[in-house]
């Protein structure tokens, strides 16, 4: 709700005609180095980690990669899994799934001499792998502002059609790719309060509108669209939370305060020491359409 | 009986003298019979005196002989007359308005030391005529944009909704009209505020040493008082400006016994809008409209009856598939009585309601519809008295009920038959309050008082049971207790509702004196808000089995000196506030449409000190005031883990301190036709907090905050120029008009709002690309020299 307000009030600032954004040269304090870990475990393979470190702000191009390291998941407090190197520097992965109702744990060992990162024992929080929803039919239709859904633009859209498994408390999150590109400047969530266990996509009085994933479609191009949907906890619904508000919603006067982001990485023996990312278990159901006029 | 009470308890304070008879009645305006609010009224020769109160009326105990009392009011003329009273005696005084005499000399000798002998310290008078003669952006004079000039206030920046006192957040200001609270003081976001400055008498603000009759916020009271209605003839005024037009009407109804005012002002950005042959600029609406009114009648020489009332709302709409509108709403019926010569009694009933409403345009049937709306409402039923016991002890005192509902919100859609609804909050909060103001002598004056508030949080309400009934967490909610209509749900009485007030004023000789004072005020309601400035969305939830009402304790002091023969008014102030239990956010924390709200919260504490310079001239061909603020405001959050504390807690800036503050206003009458107008202003840059370090997670490069408010903004500056043009107006014709022109922000400095951090944008939107590049972004607001032009017209 805050996003559609703030919407508006941009635009009220654009009417206005008299702001203005200049970018300006900074000195910024670094701070110390931290690492950086971004993994997930999910009920499909491979399944990847990430290790790389922070960087000086005003650094430009890609943070710093950490290789060599012993990347573990554990299953239940159970070692499941060692990850194995990737090609790419500071990326692990494992052939291992994940099931739904485990919990599941990360461990990450620098060890000493490693070149990017102090030599360190890096845990996360054990995150349960929840349920997700099945995609019962994507569909491509053309929309505008008359039609069920209802859009801004008129063309052609993208929409999604599933069964939601009856039962508060579900989290979900949506990736959207276009042609093999990830949006990656979006953070999209959402929970189950307003519509446990309906059916989207349905017809008839009271009915929920199809679930609009994307458009309009350039009508020139033939488009391949891929969507990925997964079930998150509570904790990193909220880490994503704080980390879209953080790095997307600026530039009103109706900012948010800055926060830390801070994640479920912790230093292994000094657990008030916190490391950045989030180590996340998911179940996934996986979509894709191809749009020509 | 009543009276033979206050007799007892006050016996040992005064003397009660032999032979004294009171002088008592209503001053009023000569022009248009307006009551006169805080005239002066004295007996130099024993060196006694009082004031009128916000309804025009005073009461003097004088003893029986020769005597001349003088009647004097800044901007009119000072009225004498000699009495010698041989019984009560009721005198009503029409003053005259000096401007509406020939010689524009002003009357020298004209003794206005009220800031030298009056015990309230800490209080700012605006005077509304003052106002609009200085420069004013789009020339739309601003109320509250005007007090921020004034020593002690200021907002996070321009066009922020709101406004901080001493510290003090914006939701702990409480703002009157009418005696009625308005919830929302803001148009356009911010830009604005809904005080239509014609339908308004007198402003007050009291930023320290707050009366024992306020009560209900933290920092400060703003009372704004709205038009009687001219009770003489028939008068209207209004104007067209760039950005609103207005007209206000008022007449008798019977002559000198009832009259009315109304006035309305409406915006029209939106016209220019739909001149765009943009459709998508166009088809967006956006105004603001405000309607003020009021009927007074005089029942005779001891009631009098009021009725007044205020509506005001934003609509906003984007190419009518989304519609937001939000505003005020409220009602005053005020009865006066005056029992006897010495006490004065007001009965008020108010009503006051906020709300607002986002979602699809009013009648779209579409299937995917949807209106979000919220709302707060209050009833008051308020009595107080003043009492004039003689010319050393005067005694105010009074009871209070309000009743709250809370509706925090409420979603309709297309796809469910009945509304998803937050359920709705009610609340009473019953206050008591007495204070005494004693003359000890010609140079020491006490006015000392308790205010005794009260809160009960009630059902019908289902509230949660958390494990941790300290840190309440979303996911540890044990059970739920069930509360019925009217249930006690949580109560705040006891000890901690003891508002003592307390005032000290020492005149050290006729120019100079020394005042000290100490609050403790208390806020049962919040308005949960996290982003730098509120927006029209937030909400007020009240205190209760989770939340605490907040508390602040204010020390202040101050040197108050006029030289000239009270032509200039010097004062320093220093004051040191003491704030327990604010209320914090968590991080991202969800603030609208959460149902339980006590699992988005954090508490904490904060502290302000600061002292205050003001050198201010009111008569004269020059007029206006140099206001100096040196200021910390400072905040502290602890929470149970790092991650729910702010800056480790340790204290930080808070996000509206602002370290030096100065403002420079001014109007100068070049000649009868012309005069001039100028404001300067500078500030220190408000904090910001810049990242430590950025890191990528997913595609998305983050920054990484640590310190919050570390940093500051680059400080602001900005000048502003007006000129008001009065053609001389035709003998015989009651018509005047008047052009009042100028430039806001002259030297159309870019002055910083606030300074963000992002990914630099990419090219095409937002498929990804491996570029994390980072910038830092300065926003500014009115980043132009802004002119404005507007007509004022008056019969």
């Amino acid at each position: 709700m805050k996003n559609l307000f703030k919407n508006i009030s941009f635009l009220f600032f654009l009417l206005f005609l008299v702001s203005c954004q200049d970018v300006i040269e900074l000195d910024v304090e670094d701070g110390s180095k931290r690492i950086v870990i971004d993994g997930r475990i999910s009920d499909r393979s491979p399944n990847y980690v990430e290790v790389t470190t922070t960087a000086p702000y005003f650094d430009q191009g890609p943070t710093n990669r950490v290789s060599n390291c012993a990347v573990v998941i554990y299953e239940d407090g159970d070692t499941a899994a060692v990850l194995v190197p990737d090609s790419i520097p500071g990326l692990y992965s494992t052939s291992f799934q994940g099931v739904i109702g485990k919990q599941y744990e990360i461990s990450v060992e620098v060890f000493p001499g490693n070149e990017a990162f102090e030599a360190s024992v890096w845990k996360s929080n054990p995150e349960t792998l929840k349920r997700v929803f099945s995609i019962d039919s994507l569909n491509i239709r053309k929309l505008n502002r008359n039609t069920t859904p209802q859009t801004f633009e008129e063309g052609y859209f993208a929409l999604m059609y599933f069964q939601e498994p009856p039962g508060l408390g579900d989290n979900y999150r949506i990736r959207r790719w276009l042609n093999d590109s990830l949006f990656s400047s979006e953070v999209f969530t959402f929970e189950d309060d307003f519509f446990d266990g309906r059916y989207i996509g349905g017809s008839g009085l009271f009915a929920i509108p199809a679930f609009n994933l994307f458009g309009p479609f350039d009508e020139d191009e033939k488009d391949i669209f891929r969507v990925e949907v997964s079930s998150i906890t509570d904790d990193y619904s909220s880490f994503l939370g704080v980390l879209a508000e953080q790095v997307f919603q600026v530039g009103s006067p109706f900012d948010p305060p800055p926060q830390t982001i801070i994640g479920n990485i912790y230093n292994l023996d000094d657990p008030s020491e916190f490391g950045l990312g989030y180590f996340s278990a998911s179940a996934l159901d996986q979509g894709q359409i191809t749009f020509s006029k | 009986m009543f009276k033979t009470w206050l007799l007892l308890l006050l016996c040992p304070l005064g003397l009660i003298a032999q032979n004294n008879y009171t002088i008592s009645g209503y001053i009023r305006d000569a022009a248009d019979g307006e009551e006169l609010i805080g005239v002066n009224i004295s007996i130099p020769e024993l060196k006694i005196g009082t004031s009128t109160n916000v309804y025009g009326f005073y009461s003097l105990e004088v003893p029986s002989r020769d005597l001349e009392i003088q009647f004097q009011y800044i901007g009119y003329q000072t009225y004498t007359q000699n009495i010698n009273l041989s019984a009560n005696f009721r005198l009503d005084i029409e003053l005259q308005s000096s401007s509406t005499q020939l010689n524009e000399v002003e009357i020298t000798g004209e003794k206005a030391d009220k800031n030298i002998s009056d015990v309230q310290m800490s209080v700012t008078k605006l005077d509304v005529k003052e106002i609009q003669k200085v420069p004013q952006l789009l020339g739309e004079t601003d109320v509250i944009r005007t007090l921020t000039l004034l020593p002690g206030i200021s907002s996070v920046g321009e066009g922020a909704s709101g406004f901080n006192v001493r510290g003090g957040a914006s939701d702990q200001n409480l703002i009157l009209l009418d005696e009625a609270p308005v919830y929302n003081s803001s148009h356009l976001f911010g830009f604005f505020s809904i005080f239509n400055a014609d339908a308004i008498k007198d402003v007050q603000l009291f930023k320290g040493g707050i009366p024992a009759q306020y009560g209900g916020r933290l920092s400060s009271v703003v009372d704004v008082r709205q038009k009687e209605g001219n009770s003489k003839k028939l008068a209207a005024n209004g104007g067209l400006g760039l950005l609103s037009s207005r007209l206000l009407v008022e007449s008798p109804i019977v002559k000198d016994k009832a009259s009315f005012m109304v006035a309305a002002r409406r915006s029209y950005l939106d016209v220019f809008l739909g001149l765009s042959p943009d459709e998508t600029v166009s088809e967006n609406i956006l105004y603001f409209y405000d309607l003020n009114a009021k009927v007074n009648w005089r029942l005779g020489k001891k009631d009098r009856l009021f009725l007044s009332g205020y509506f005001g709302r934003d609509v906003f709409g984007v190419q009518n598939l989304v519609g937001f509108d939000w505003g005020n709403a409220t009602s005053t019926l005020r009865w006066n009585h005056i029992y006897n010569e010495k006490l004065f009694s007001n009965l008020t009933l108010i009503y006051s309601d906020y709300n607002y409403a986002i979602g699809t345009p009013e009648g779209d049937t579409s299937s995917s519809s949807f209106k979000l709306t919220s709302r707060i409402r209050d009833y008051h039923l308020k009595n107080s008295y003043n009492y004039y016991l003689n010319s050393s002890n005067k005694i105010d005192f009074g009871v209070e009920i309000i009743a709250y509902e809370f509706n925090p919100g409420s979603i309709e859609t297309s796809f469910r038959p009945t509304p998803i609804e937050l359920q709705a909050e009610y609340a009473l909060e019953p206050n008591l309050y007495i204070s005494h103001e004693y003359k000890h002598n010609d140079r020491l004056t006490i006015l000392y008082g308790l205010r005794y508030s009260s809160f009960y949080s009630l059902g019908k309400l289902n509230s949660r049971n958390y494990q941790n009934e300290d840190f309440p967490n979303e996911l540890e909610v044990i059970d739920t207790t069930v509360f019925d209509s009217g249930d006690l749900v949580k109560g705040f009485d006891g000890f901690q509702g003891l508002e003592p007030r307390i005032g000290v004023n020492y005149i050290i000789d006729e120019f100079s004196s020394v005042k000290a004072s100490f609050n403790r005020t208390r806020q049962y309601i919040h308005l949960i808000s996290n982003t730098t400035s509120p927006t029209p969305v937030d909400v007020y939830r009240s205190a209760g089995r989770y939340i605490d009402p907040a508390t602040v304790y204010q020390y202040a002091m101050g040197y108050f000196r006029n030289f000239k023969d009270n032509q200039y008014e010097a004062s320093i102030e220093v004051y040191y506030k003491d704030f327990i239990d604010l209320v914090d956010y968590r991080p991202a924390a969800d603030l609208i449409f959460t149902e339980f709200i006590e699992t988005e919260l954090l508490t904490g504490i904060g502290r302000a000190y600061g002292a205050e310079f003001l050198l201010r001239k009111r008569t004269g061909k020059l007029t206006g005031w140099i206001g100096y603020t040196l200021a910390r405001t400072e905040r502290k959050v602890t929470g149970p883990t790092r991650d729910l504390s702010i800056n480790d807690g340790e204290w930080y800036s808070a996000n509206y301190d602002r370290v030096h503050d100065l403002s420079i206003v001014s109007n100068y009458s070049l000649t009868k036709k012309w005069d001039i107008g100028a404001i300067f202003a500078y500030q220190t840059g408000r904090p910001y907090t810049p990242p430590s370090a950025k890191f990528e997670y997913q595609g998305i490069t983050a920054p990484l905050y640590e310190d919050r408010n570390s940093q500051r903004i680059p400080h602001y500056h900005r000048l502003d120029l007006s000129a008001t043009y009065t053609p001389e107006s035709k003998p015989g014709r009651k018509y005047h008009s008047s052009w009042n022109f100028g430039v806001y922000n002259v030297y159309a400095r870019k002055n910083a709002y606030s300074i963000f951090f992002q990914s630099t944008p990419q090219e095409e939107g937002q498929t990804s690309s491996s570029t994390s590049d980072t910038q830092a972004v300065r926003l500014s607001i009115f980043a132009t020299a802004i002119p404005f032009v507007t007509w004022n017209f008056n019969f």
